[in-house]
């Protein structure tokens, strides 16, 4: 769809990043590495959880960033920058996910790798069961079964789980950067939610109400 | 344990799409306002919204990850030997484009000499065309003087006597 001059007027005026992006455009050299310093953090931190590998996170962020370079010349503004950038992270880890499948690499230096057979909600319960639920967990569990639970979300419910929770993206930003309707992304993030709850019910900690039926 | 039937499968997941989406805000204000009216009343509905913000929060705990030291000076290296590659590549094909258009207008000038050659050629020939077309009467010349009218000419034509003529000639050759 045509982006108009009004809406390219709006993102201009309201994000800041857009603006710096308008510069790059211009060849602002600066402008670019102030880009890539706002965004590596974030860019790195929602691919690491989409993609399982730090490096291969970092590797694929490069490639974001070029995409962002060579698409400089063509760039005006239809949406903030970030969910343009994040439409393009989608767009190049959603490519690197289905090579990894199509290579049927399996990652044996994890615990329990992206190839896993069956069902993984199943799998992950299975797994999970053994971690003594009913103890206090420290920090470092904790976050090991959290990462593990995420990692049992398919890749589409963990794309927008992770936008929404730590991009803060609207429903309607997500569906822009995954290229799906709200309705879907509404739904895609219920199945997400419903998936984790499942998955950590055991884990939640003490607190909930005495007439909670649901608490562990 | 019973089975849900489909229906209560719908509801089920409905409803979960509306507490989702009024603890993520995006419910429109009427019906958010319904959902908090059915939280005042009824504990299971509490206690599912209370299940789902937990985890919400519980996501808070996920490992951060960190940036390598070097990240942001090896990208914008990275960026620049390939906008240098890009830019080397685009001139590439820019005398190559150039190369071809000097190719083709090149061999549209050969072809148009070609053509133009020919065109002379064929417009010299046309006089010699013309010439042999009619040597035949230009050879029988005197003899056609002779006749007084097209009629006596044509009645000599009937009588066989140009072809015996012809074949006179066919035999001298």
């Amino acid at each position: 769809m045509a982006i108009t001059d009004s809406t390219a007027n709006r993102y201009t005026a309201l994000d800041p990043d857009v603006r710096l992006m308008l510069r790059v455009r211009d060849d602002d050299a600066q402008a670019f590495e102030e880009l890539v310093r706002r965004y590596q953090q974030r860019l790195i931190g929602v691919l690491e959880h989409l993609v399982r590998g730090k490096d291969m996170a970092e590797d694929l962020a490069q490639e974001v960033f070029l995409r962002v370079f060579r698409a400089r010349k063509n760039y005006k503004p239809g949406a903030k920058f970030s969910t343009w950038l994040f439409t393009i992270a989608n767009n190049v880890a959603s490519n690197a996910l289905r090579n990894r499948a199509r290579r049927k690499e399996v990652d044996v230096s994890t615990v329990m790798g992206p190839q896993r057979e069956g069902n993984p909600l199943d799998e992950m319960l299975a797994a999970a069961s053994g971690l003594m639920p009913a103890r206090q967990l420290d920090k470092l569990e904790r976050a090991e079964i959290v990462q593990l639970a995420v990692e049992a979300l398919n890749d589409r419910q963990r794309m927008a789980l992770l936008l929404a929770k730590f991009e803060g993206l609207s429903y309607e930003e997500i569906a822009q950067v995954m290229q799906l309707s709200p309705q879907a992304v509404k739904s895609l993030l219920s199945r997400a939610r419903r998936n984790l709850k499942d998955l950590l019910r055991p884990y939640m900690e003490e607190g909930s109400s005495p007439d909670d039926p649901g608490a562990a | 344990m019973t089975e849900l039937d489909p229906h209560d499968h719908y509801a089920e997941d409905a409803e979960l799409e509306e507490l989702v989406a009024y603890l993520d805000g995006e419910l429109e204000s009427e019906r958010a306002t319904r959902v908090e009216e059915r939280l005042a009343t009824d504990p299971a509905y509490r206690t599912r919204l209370r299940e789902l913000a937990r985890t919400w929060e519980m996501l808070d705990h996920l490992p951060q990850s960190s940036v390598s030291e070097h990240f942001t000076e090896t990208t914008v290296e990275l960026v620049a030997v390939q906008a240098e590659k890009d830019l080397r590549t685009q001139q590439v094909a820019v005398v190559r484009k150039q190369q071809s258009v000097r190719l083709v207008l090149a061999m549209v000038a050969v072809v148009s000499c070609l053509a133009g050659f020919g065109l002379i050629w064929s417009w010299q020939q046309r006089g010699e065309r013309r010439f042999l077309r009619d040597l035949p009467i230009i050879e029988e010349l005197d003899m056609y003087r002779v006749a007084d009218s097209v009629d006596f000419l044509q009645s000599l034509e009937e009588r066989g006597l140009f072809t015996e003529n012809e074949e006179i000639h066919d035999g001298d050759l």
